[in-house]
């Protein structure tokens, strides 16, 4: 900034003088340089330390994505057709274009991990209280905005885990009561997934939702810059509407530190940190994607959503299907709302964590959710292990000692495919039930009726399986209970009697 | 001399970056990818990994104590020449063993079925080399001849009964198991019993296998007619009906 002060002192040499001429020319006409000084050097708290940096990495992680989606825009064609060839050829042909989609890819991660944490300090911290209520509602709406970038930007991938993201995304928009339809129709351009679905997530992530989220960086910028950086939180000083601007003022004014360079210091050191990460992680792990042709018909596959949407895949995988409607458009309405009326319902009293237990818990429960749900998103064990049935043996203790129907039954659970979502011997799928211990719990009459009729998530196989199969697959699971468990014995069922009881019991 | 944490952070970045130049232009899986190649099915490595993705589910990690027929036996290997187990592998036999191929028209539950009669032939090649006998005559075959039922019948009363006969746990001539088995897989059973499992192959001549295989055939219900055991089969009826 001393570069653009125009009071030059008159001590500088010629050569100084005819480089500085230029810039206060410039500065002259522009003012650019007084309209930054007063920004640069606002008085900040002294206490807004390392706590204070994860703002400033979102801003700078969102700088690089514009930055390097506006490089891979000169390398993308949003066509249906090509999509796919497209970003293996910026991975194979194109010099460090690999680098270039990896950065992009892993910065998108990077600024959704930095806007949490950010989002977190700030509601642990009660930042959002009297008078910056209107700074949390805009980074609600950021938040929002930040997600819909990365999960538009995952469908431009146009691979398998985009198809499905987006048929998935689209099944949840059918389901809005009345105007489903609708905006179905509005998102995929049309009833189907098609090219015209490429080209309106394509406007959407480079046109639509940047320039959104620029304006409202801009104003969130701005309201920062008028109510001022927050003082870290102390017990027993709450806020209080009626003072806090006034006290706010007089204490800045007399302990505060100019933003540039004492502040801004750990923000660069900290982005400069985490750049440097970046750019490691997208060296060894490479680009995301793209995983295989996306191919409707193709049910062999197991497609992911990218990582900031797993716990949703989780979460939609593992509720009772009757909850589905209330959990998938219901809940984040509320929890929308909720987040966006937080300032107004609390907008004065203590800050201090130590002091709102009962907000920190719940950070603490929705970390420990999310984590949870994204691990089992990323494990899920729900889907079937497609080769299974092929690969894993019997095992062995399972196959000794049957007679021979038992034995083609024990052929037919691998035939038919049981185990691609049943575990035998700790092998398999978990989707179902495991089958090691199925007869303690189903007769004779339940296995038959269950193996035709399905249920409770169970294809019904009672048309690909012949009687005689039938018969013989439940004559094998009629095996399958621990030596010193007696097998299910539901009440009124016949069971027949061993001979030596028969003979004694007279 | 004090460093500022900014000329720490630069100099730490440029040293990455600067890193990243010997992984040369392709990405970090590509390079990876390309540098090792699957074994081919023309050696042991490429037969085992085929043989545990596509064929130990039935047949046991090692060819034996699996649910079906083990294939570590050397006296199956001298009887089948491998025309008659490639066409098994590649069509399968019966509804118990699904065909690989794409001439299995996919079979009764297989979700894929993508392989070549040339991938197949090094398969079986490669595992006549693991549990064949090696520098033996190609086996002359093994179709199966059906014999008398009613000699047969006999022959089963003196020789199998004792374990096999309905209501024992061994049974054989329950109309289920016979439903669910072909004439050939009688045979295979009859004749190369289950090693794996103690039970030993038959001391009985050619002619009495021939016999008791009749007698069991005989007794299969006759709702389980050829059609229900042969997945190919519903196509057969439809055809010969049509010819005029």
């Amino acid at each position: 900034m001393a570069g653009s002060d125009p009071q030059t002192p008159p001590s500088r040499g010629p050569l100084a003088r005819a480089v500085l001429a230029p810039v206060l020319w410039l500065e002259d006409r522009t003012g650019i340089g007084a309209f930054l000084k007063p920004i640069m050097t606002h008085r900040v708290p002294p206490s807004a330390r390392w706590f204070y940096v994860f703002g400033s990495a979102t801003l700078m992680f969102f700088s690089l994505q514009i930055a390097t989606g506006v490089c891979l825009g000169t390398l993308y064609a949003p066509s249906a057709s090509n999509a796919y060839e497209n970003l293996v050829y910026i991975d194979t042909v194109v010099p460090f274009g690999w680098m270039l989609r990896a950065i992009h890819g892993w910065s998108s991660n990077a600024m959704v991990a930095m806007m949490i944490l950010h989002m977190v300090q700030v509601f642990l911290h009660a930042t959002y209280k009297f008078p910056r209520e209107l700074t949390w509602i805009v980074g609600v709406f950021l938040c929002l905005l930040t997600l819909a970038l990365a999960f538009t930007g995952q469908v431009l991938r146009w691979d398998q885990d985009a198809y499905w993201g987006i048929g998935i995304g689209a099944a949840i928009a059918d389901r809005i009561p009345i105007a489903g339809n609708w905006v179905r129709d509005l998102l995929l351009g049309g009833p189907i997934i098609s090219g015209e679905t490429l080209n309106r997530f394509f406007a959407l992530h480079v046109f639509v939702l940047p320039g959104i989220t620029m304006a409202l960086v801009g104003l969130h910028l701005v309201l920062v810059l008028r109510h001022g950086i927050s003082e870290m939180p102390k017990v027993g000083e709450p806020v209080d509407p009626a003072t806090y601007r006034e006290s706010y003022e007089a204490r800045v004014h007399k302990e505060g530190v100019p933003f540039w360079p004492d502040a801004a210091k750990r923000d660069l050191v900290f982005c400069g940190s985490m750049l440097l990460l970046l750019v490691a992680v997208a060296m060894w792990l490479g680009p995301i994607g793209p995983n295989g042709l996306p191919d409707p018909t193709d049910i062999d596959t197991n497609p992911r959503p990218d990582l900031p949407f797993l716990w949703i895949f989780g979460l939609v995988s593992l509720i009772p299907p009757a909850s589905e409607t209330v959990v998938m458009l219901v809940a984040p309405g509320v929890l929308i709302l909720g987040l966006v009326l937080l300032p107004i319902l609390s907008n004065g009293g203590e800050r201090a964590p130590s002091r709102r237990p009962f907000m920190v818990l719940g950070v603490v429960l929705a970390a420990t959710s999310v984590g949870i749900l994204t691990w089992e998103g990323r494990e899920s064990p729900w889907s079937p292990v497609m080769d299974a049935w092929s690969s894993l043996p019997t095992p062995v203790d399972y196959v000794k000692d049957r007679g021979p129907l038992q034995l083609q039954g024990a052929v037919i659970i691998q035939n038919a495919q049981c185990r691609n979502c049943h575990e035998l011997g700790g092998q398999g799928g978990k989707r179902g039930p495991a089958l090691d211990d199925v007869a303690t719990r189903l007769s004779y009459d339940q296995l038959v009726r269950q193996i035709q009729q399905g249920g409770g998530n169970m294809p019904a196989f009672g048309k690909s399986l012949t009687s005689a199969e039938t018969e013989a697959l439940a004559q094998f699971l009629l095996t399958m209970h621990p030596a010193n468990e007696q097998p299910s014995n539901p009440p009124g069922a016949l069971l027949p009697i061993p001979p030596q009881a028969a003979e004694s019991g007279g | 001399m004090k460093r500022s944490p900014l000329v720490m952070v630069l100099s730490m970045s440029t040293c990455v970056a600067l890193s990243a130049c010997g992984r040369g232009a392709l990405p970090p899986g590509a390079v990876e990818a390309a540098a090792v190649p699957p074994p081919g099915l023309d050696t042991p490595e490429g037969v085992a990994n085929f043989w545990s993705s596509n064929c130990a589910g039935c047949h046991g990690a090692d060819g034996q104590l699996g649910a079906a027929r083990p294939l570590d036996d050397p006296l199956w290997w001298r009887t089948m020449p491998d025309a008659q187990v490639v066409e098994t592998v590649a069509v399968g036999l019966g509804r118990l063993m699904p065909g690989f191929s794409a001439r299995a028209k996919g079979g009764p539950y297989i979700a894929y079925a993508n392989l070549g009669d040339a991938e197949i032939e090094l398969v079986v090649k490669g595992l006549r080399a693991r549990w064949g006998t090696p520098g033996e005559p190609a086996a002359a075959g093994a179709a199966v001849r059906l014999g008398d039922a009613a000699r047969g019948a006999s022959v089963f009363a003196n020789a199998c009964a004792s374990c096999h006969a309905n209501g024992t746990a061994a049974s054989v001539t329950d109309p289920m198991f016979l439903a669910n088995i072909t004439d050939q897989g009688l045979w295979s059973a009859v004749v190369f019993g289950r090693p794996d499992l103690g039970k030993a192959a038959t001391t009985l001549s050619p002619g009495e296998v021939a016999d008791v295989v009749a007698h069991l055939a005989a007794m299969r219900p006759a709702w389980a007619s050829a059609a229900a055991l042969d997945p190919a089969a519903p196509s057969k009826p439809a055809t010969g009906d049509s010819t005029p």
